[in-house]
């Protein structure tokens, strides 16, 4: 019984450090964001009074609320977009790759992802730019008549997140590839299952669960990344990161930035709620 | 079709590889630019972009603060991290579910709302910007990362190892020191290696938490106000250089250690 | 189906192991064949190639008559029994079942017919709405029978069905085996390394051992009349004593063992065992007995145990000799240091070479 016991304190003991810390860096923090975002800038000031004005104002702005649909259109296509070129990709490297060279063809896979994340949107603003090496070799080879005005637009902003993404998902598909017991697979063709019909019946039902968590992850990297649509996006159609960020420029409007993050908060919530539904469906 | 299927494969693998190089190619390549500009023609190839990045003391700071914060603030969650799956997978503590929802919270949310909160916090704590609050905020988002690495590799079997250990005379300190430790040893230095990539890598808590010292990828930053510059290129191989350096040599250790 | 199945000379190499060294077996259609052999014997290679997952370095493997070496498992006429089942997760139980027939282009309510009926056949009526993870080690391994069969193939092979089982549900299973077997007239090649689970169901036992067939044939005579020490040995405990050849008159075969002298009638050609040779006589348990006939052992008891049908016992020849183990009946009286006196009779002993 006091052994137990003795265990037990042991446990809090060691536990303790990291609540008081997420607690004292995290929870209080965020708590502290929430509050500010009911208060208000007056002048130079933020004045303690308590009410909605920052996100009514966050409603009746055209200009805020595009931003958010901004973030949604881009996340979403992002997401679909890396989906579907990584799981080939991923099922390349589990299927088709020799098992012996499958970590090489992984490494390599992802190895831009140890460039500086700021670096490599810079990269792709040299690759994308209008006498870039992307123009001028499509020119070179008389593709386009015309160099292509992609610098400095969404479809620059969505290439750059693609990029990123395919590297991730590439990653984490081909691990629930990996972790689909062999024999699943063996039963299926046993019984008369093509490679294809293998595929459709037992390779992707198995894996969707891991597919949705990655694409829940990229979900939320990607709407809350304020680099790659400041480096590559340009200032027409900004997203709600850049918006929040504005925020703190000159005349800095904090209420107003914790109010917009709430916002960003609540999206990726609202996401985290959907997953978490349709992963729980898929495993009754 | 079965002849078809391997050669449409390995095409769209290759296409999909160009794509993923395309950045890092174009990048490294025009580092050795010898014009102004990092855009076709190719006119090289030339180092003095190199020596300008090695001339440059603000970016050889921003390289030894990057690098300290990174350990730092590793070292700190790993140790945080570590303790608190210890802790949770042994005792069967009241309310651990909840205290594993709390500490892997930060997860799920982007870097960009921990860091606005911390900067909110500690501008009215009258606490001012440093490295130091930026290695704090690294903390934050690491240390869950550390505790679900860690936590996962907790084995119900190594609870009748550590039962033996106290069994044989061991005190609790010798239990954590001698035997949990070095077992979960591998799992340990991933997550700090993956930290203090995630730390070396991360722009936007560092941004928002510093000031006069500032990390790596903050000082990029203010060099692309520059626009297009093969200097940039050039710092930028650099950090791409030491970062695959480091993942080799952790490749080949732990190559090492299972063999 | 079912159909004979006839492996000619397979090899099977793995980097330099040599797993599979030149097997040649002819399983008759509707037998019930047991690979029995220690891990890494190769019996698990071998029910692999005969499934198409794994491609011999050499030989040829014929299913009724068709040489399907070539062919990938989704075309050959077997089906496999997995050693850990490995039932659709994502599936229902009946779904798993019929998902044989589905793959065949078998219409809906067809195969949900056939899976009822299978389903039948195993014992787990009213279970297609279930998921694997509801059931337990026992039904789940029924679900994998029902699946393999469902398609109805000509050769069922089984990779260590039983395996995860509990003993009680293990002898319960092998005789449901067994009378489904019967029942379907399929050719069964089941994999152990258990040789009761081996006696207890087949038609014919495959001894293994090496990558090399040691000894088959059916249970009674490979428990008997074991071809090698190997053999004899794995089959079930023996005493093995050492022996020389004396000579040999009208028939029967003169021994010199470390416990007397012994005569053996022998069939055939006797001329060819030299004086002198080296041998080694196999005494099953069972076979020494306090009152049987023949050579006389006198034995001190050095330890006895009760086994519920018989007394398990060691004993040490005197004055000399190696240590016997034996089987006395239930109703005998004994505890270490008795004396005992064991004999066989010669007719159940086995001639077997030395090492």
């Amino acid at each position: 019984m006091s052994a137990e016991r003795a265990e037990r304190r042991r446990a809090w003991a060691a536990v303790a450090p990291a609540l008081v810390w997420t607690c004292a860096f995290f929870v209080v923090p965020f708590a502290i964001m929430a509050a500010m975002s009911l208060w208000q800038r007056q002048g130079r000031e933020v004045v303690r009074v308590w009410d909605l004005s920052n996100y009514h104002a966050f409603f009746s702005k055209p200009h805020l609320v595009g931003a958010l649909w901004n973030s949604l259109e881009i996340t979403l296509a992002v997401t679909a977009i890396s989906v579907a070129l990584a799981y080939p990709l991923a099922w390349i490297i589990a299927e088709l790759v020799p098992r012996r060279f499958q970590r090489l063809a992984l490494m390599l896979a992802v190895l831009p992802f140890w460039t500086s994340y700021v670096v490599r949107s810079y990269a792709w603003t040299l690759v994308l730019a209008k006498n870039g090496v992307l123009n001028q070799v499509l020119l070179g080879m008389g593709a386009i008549a015309e160099p292509l005005e992609i610098s400095a637009t969404r479809t620059a902003t969505v290439i750059g997140f693609v990029h990123f993404f395919v590297m991730l998902l590439t990653l984490t598909i081909y691990a629930n590839l990996l972790q689909l017991p062999p024999n699943y697979r063996r039963a299926a063709a046993d019984l008369g299952a093509g490679p294809l019909r293998v595929f459709w019946h037992i390779t992707l039902p198995l894996t969707l669960p891991g597919v949705m968590v990655g694409a829940f992850l990229t979900f939320v990297l990607c709407i809350g990344d304020y680099i790659t649509p400041q480096i590559l996006g340009g200032n027409s159609e900004l997203v709600l990161p850049q918006v929040i960020m504005l925020q703190l420029g000159r005349g800095a409007d904090l209420p107003m930035a914790a109010a917009l993050s709430i916002v960003l908060m609540a999206v990726v919530t609202l996401a985290w709620l959907g997953c978490a539904r349709w992963l729980r469906l898929e495993r009754a | 079709m079965n002849r078809l299927l391997p050669v449409a494969a390995w095409g769209y693998a290759l296409a999909l590889y160009g794509f993923i190089f395309l950045p890092v190619a174009v990048l490294v390549l025009f580092s050795f630019q010898d014009g102004r500009l990092p855009i076709p023609p190719f006119d090289g190839p030339s180092l003095k972009w190199y020596s300008q990045v090695w001339g440059d003391r603000k970016l050889m700071a921003a390289l030894g603060n990057s690098l300290a914060v990174a350990m730092l603030s590793s070292g700190v969650a790993v140790a945080l991290g570590f303790l608190a799956a210890w802790g949770l997978a042994r005792g069967r503590l009241w309310g651990t579910r909840a205290m594993q929802g709390l500490i892997t919270a930060p997860l799920t949310v982007s870097y960009l709302l921990i860091g606005l909160g911390l900067m909110i916090s500690f501008n009215l704590s009258g606490i001012g910007p440093s490295l130091v609050t930026v290695g704090i905020g690294h903390a934050v988002i690491n240390t869950p990362l550390c505790f679900a690495i860690c936590f996962a590799s907790m084995g119900d079997h190594q609870v009748n190892i550590e039962r033996a250990a106290r069994d044989l005379g061991a005190r609790e300190w010798q239990v954590l020191g001698l035997v949990t430790a070095p077992m979960l040893m591998p799992a340990i230095l991933a997550a700090f290696a993956l930290s203090v990539t995630f730390s070396w890598d991360e722009f936007i808590i560092a941004f928002l938490l510093s000031r006069f010292d500032v990390t790596l990828p903050v000082e990029i930053w203010s060099l692309l106000r520059s626009g297009l510059n093969p200097k940039t290129n050039a710092a930028g191989s650099v950090v791409f250089l030491i970062s695959v350096a480091v993942v080799l040599v952790a490749e080949i250790v732990v190559a090492r250690r299972r063999a | 189906m079912t159909a004979p199945v006839e492996i000619r000379a397979v090899s099977r190499r793995f980097g330099t192991t040599l797993a599979l060294d030149s097997v040649t077996l002819n399983l008759k259609a509707g037998e019930f064949a047991v690979l029995l052999g220690p891990s890494g014997c190769g019996k698990t290679t071998l029910l692999n190639i005969l499934g198409g997952f794994l491609a011999p370095s050499a030989g040829a493997v014929l299913i009724g008559g068709q040489d399907v070496t070539a062919l990938p498992s989704a075309r050959r006429p077997t089906t496999t029994v997995f050693q850990d089942y490995a039932l659709f997760p994502h599936m229902s139980v009946a779904d798993n079942v019929a998902f044989g027939p589905r793959m065949r282009g078998i219409g809906r309510a067809a195969r949900r017919a056939r899976a009822d009926e299978m389903l039948a056949l195993v014992g787990l009526e009213g279970a297609g709405g279930r998921r694997p993870h509801e059931l337990s080690g026992g039904q789940r391994q029924r679900v994998a029978l029902a699946r393999a069969l469902a398609v109805e193939p000509d050769v069922l092979l089984l990779d260590e069905p039983l395996g995860a089982l509990d003993l009680k549900l293990r002898r319960q299973m092998q005789d449901e085996l067994k009378a489904i077997q019967r029942r379907v007239g399929t050719t069964f090649v089941h994999v152990t390394h258990d040789q009761e689970e081996a006696m207890a169901i087949a038609d014919r036992i495959v001894v293994m051992n090496a990558g090399r067939i040691e000894d088959e044939g059916r249970p009674e005579r490979v428990y008997l009349r074991p071809r090698s020490r190997f053999a004899a040995a794995f089959m079930g405990e023996i005493n093995l004593i050492p022996a020389r050849v004396g000579g040999a008159e009208n028939g029967h075969l003169l021994l010199d063992t470390a416990l007397g002298p012994v005569r053996l009638a022998l069939r055939g050609d006797l001329s060819a065992v030299a004086p002198g040779t080296r041998l080694a006589l196999g005494v099953r348990p069972e076979h020494l007995r306090p009152d049987a006939e023949g050579l006389r052992i006198p034995a001190i008891v050095t330890e006895a145990a009760f086994f519920g049908t018989h007394h398990r016992i060691h004993a040490r020849p005197r004055p000399a000799g190696p240590e016997l183990v034996a089987h006395l009946p239930q109703a005998a009286r004994v505890a270490p240091g008795d004396e005992v006196v064991l004999s066989f009779a010669p007719a159940s002993a086995i001639l077997l070479p030395e090492d």
